[in-house]
């Protein structure tokens, strides 16, 4: 268990944060530098960025990462179990930082502010931290369903990647603005059910890639 | 395989073979070490474990023996134990296919006896 | 020295692929601390077996135990064996996209014994680029990573894929000599599946031939060796020593008659003996045409 933790965590979680940190570094660096029209539209894009790499780096795990790890021996209960922590502890660390670059422009004294969107909903509206949650786990189950689809069955897999490239940005949105605002209005019932179907799909995609990983076999 | 080895016969016969040669040539001397099985494995290339029947076959002969913790030695009286084993084996592996080969050329048996004769007298 | 008890068996295992039969009723028994070259055909099911002896591929019916235990999802069993397959150029996607340090890394994540330093003795004396995307190596370099994978796993039992596929003789002749200097130090097991046969045959403590999904042969190769020869001569000539033993392959040329025959060692020097026939010993490369050619070649 702890040999395949270590392998996901140095496929995964590392490239996946560490870009992700990177980006959000950079972002900062640009706000200091004070070019603000720049540093938005970085800053911005920032939770779209971490949704894309955790996508990816997930699709990468199954395509490759899973058959090179069984191919040195390693069982495949430790292996889809692994991904389930490892993806559970992606999701906490990717909001962890999101979160933490969305706090900065506030300790920096940046008075542009409200135009920072997302970023900014997130640094005051803790509601919609579990919301973001659910999209980053989402995003890690789909890329790894996806990875597997592409394995098997090339135009399924190519056609999930697509779908969710196009719905990221939108997902994103969704997801950090619908709780906020649902403080303000009486929109009750849409939270509920975008929780339901955010964490569903994810539970489903995960479900999924653990029966295939738990099946899998090099040829 | 490896330098003089062959194809021809069986690698673990070789060996005995081969280590046989070298104590009628005297490359190896009574109570001398012979090489161990590690060494002669590396040295053509072979299983160890090939190399230990040779050499087994060797110590059933009582031509080599075994030094606990050392290795494999020359046994007294060796030399005279290989020429012995070689005599017996002389008249099945020489005498015969040379009848045979002398047959097939339909020389006669006295034919051949001269021609034996003759080869003997060639090399004093 | 390495003192495992382990024994690695397969009993009846079956495996087909579709309508495909690969694998049918498969019994094969590895003693510990031998060196087995296992040979076969083109598509003889190599491969598959090797997988499904280190738990990595399914099989439809069978078990396979390693000191009595299933090696299944067995972390226990899997740690004492290592895998090192053959890798191929035509994988572009999925596991060849890695580099080759990637690669090893892996192994040294997965595989309980790996020797760091020796890996890294081999990689130097290999000269292979540890940054080089794995489908960027030529044939020979892909075969010194499996000879490296399988040589620094250190497992109890190692099995090795087609090692010297794309090698030159030379790079073959020092694989041969790693292999047995290591083998001499640590007489741990290996099986090494090949289709240069001649040359590894007297590497091969024991001998495995795996054709049409069972195994043929499992046996000392000198043994195996020992009870075949060609009888040539004569055709009546040799119709007569023939009688009583196995005839494998008859070649005909005039009146000229050559048989590949299999029989006890004494049966055979007795049937050379007795008429004007000659007897010509097989290596293990002739002898393995003999078992699996499935036609008149000689």
């Amino acid at each position: 268990m702890k040999r395949c933790m270590r392998f996901l965590l140095r496929l995964h979680l590392l490239p996946a944060a560490g870009v992700s940190l990177l980006f959000a570094a950079v972002s900062l660096l640009l706000g200091f530098w004070g070019d603000i029209s720049f540093f938005r539209s970085y800053y911005t894009a920032l939770p779209l960025v971490v949704v894309v790499l955790l996508f990816v780096f997930a699709a990468s795990f199954t395509t490759s990462g899973v058959s090179l790890a069984l191919s040195m021996g390693a069982r495949r209960h430790d292996l889809a179990a692994s991904m389930v922590g490892g993806f559970l502890l992606g999701t906490i660390v990717c909001v962890a930082l999101t979160v933490l670059t969305a706090m900065v422009p506030a300790l920096a004294g940046w008075t542009d502010r409200d135009t920072y969107g997302v970023m900014l909903l997130l640094s005051i509206s803790p509601v919609s931290w579990p919301m973001l949650a659910l999209v980053y786990l989402l995003a890690q189950g789909a890329g790894a369903f996806a990875g597997l689809l592409m394995l098997g069955h090339k135009v399924l897999g190519v056609i999930l990647i697509a779908l969710f490239w196009a719905l990221a940005s939108g997902l994103v949105f969704v997801a950090v603005m619908i709780p906020a605002a649902a403080l303000e209005t009486p929109l009750g019932v849409l939270p509920v059910a975008l929780y339901l179907i955010l964490g569903g799909l994810s539970v489903l995609f995960l479900l999924l890639t653990g029966r295939w990983v738990l099946r899998a076999v090099v040829r | 395989m490896h330098g003089t080895l062959s194809d021809q016969s069986l690698i673990y016969l070789q060996i005995a073979q081969m280590l046989e040669d070298d104590i009628l040539r005297g490359v190896y001397r009574e109570e001398e070490q012979v090489p161990s099985t590690n060494e002669l494995a590396r040295a053509y290339n072979i299983n160890p474990a090939t190399a230990a029947k040779g050499i087994n076959l060797l110590v059933g002969d009582g031509v080599l023996y075994k030094r606990r913790g050392i290795g494999m030695f020359v046994s007294p009286g060796a030399g005279e134990k290989v020429l012995e084993k070689r005599r017996a084996a002389f008249y099945d592996s020489y005498v015969r296919p040379l009848v045979r080969e002398g047959r097939s050329l339909k020389l006669s048996s006295q034919a051949l006896l001269d021609m034996v004769a003759k080869a003997a007298q060639e090399g004093e | 020295m390495m003192n495992e008890t382990g024994v690695l068996k397969a009993e009846g295992v079956c495996k087909s692929y579709g309508q495909n039969t690969v694998l049918s009723g498969l019994d094969l028994t590895i003693q510990p601390g031998k060196i087995y070259g296992l040979i076969g055909r083109n598509g003889a099911g190599k491969t598959t077996l090797l997988g499904i002896l280190t738990a990595q591929n399914t099989m439809d019916a069978g078990a396979v135990t390693y000191d009595g235990q299933p090696v299944w999802e067995n972390q226990w069993a899997l740690d004492h064996l290592c895998f090192s397959r053959e890798l191929q150029a035509t994988l572009v996607s999925g596991q060849n996209a890695q580099r080759v340090k990637q690669y090893l890394r892996a192994a040294e994540d997965f595989l309980p014994h790996w020797d760091g330093d020796y890996a890294r003795r081999l990689l130097e004396e290999f000269q292979l680029d540890p940054k080089k995307k794995i489908f960027q190596l030529s044939k020979g370099q892909m075969s010194m990573v499996t000879i490296l994978i399988a040589l620094a796993s250190r497992a109890p039992i190692t099995i090795l894929d087609e090692p010297v596929a794309g090698l030159d003789v030379v790079m073959r002749e020092r694989f041969y000599r790693l292999l047995l200097e290591d083998y001499g130090q640590t007489g741990r097991t290996f099986i090494v599946s090949t289709h240069i046969i001649e040359e590894a045959a007297s590497v091969f403590e024991d001998v495995i031939i795996l054709d049409q999904g069972r195994i043929l042969e499992n046996c000392p190769t000198e043994e195996l060796v020992a009870q075949f020869a060609y009888l040539t001569g004569r055709e009546d000539e040799v119709d007569l020593a023939c009688r009583g033993l196995q005839v494998l392959s008859t070649q005909q040329m005039g009146r000229r008659k050559t048989c590949a025959v299999r029989g006890e060692p004494a049966a055979l020097s007795a049937a050379a003996g007795a008429g004007d026939v000659d007897l010509v010993p097989m290596n293990l490369q002739k002898v393995f045409v003999a078992l699996c050619g499935h036609g008149d070649e000689l």
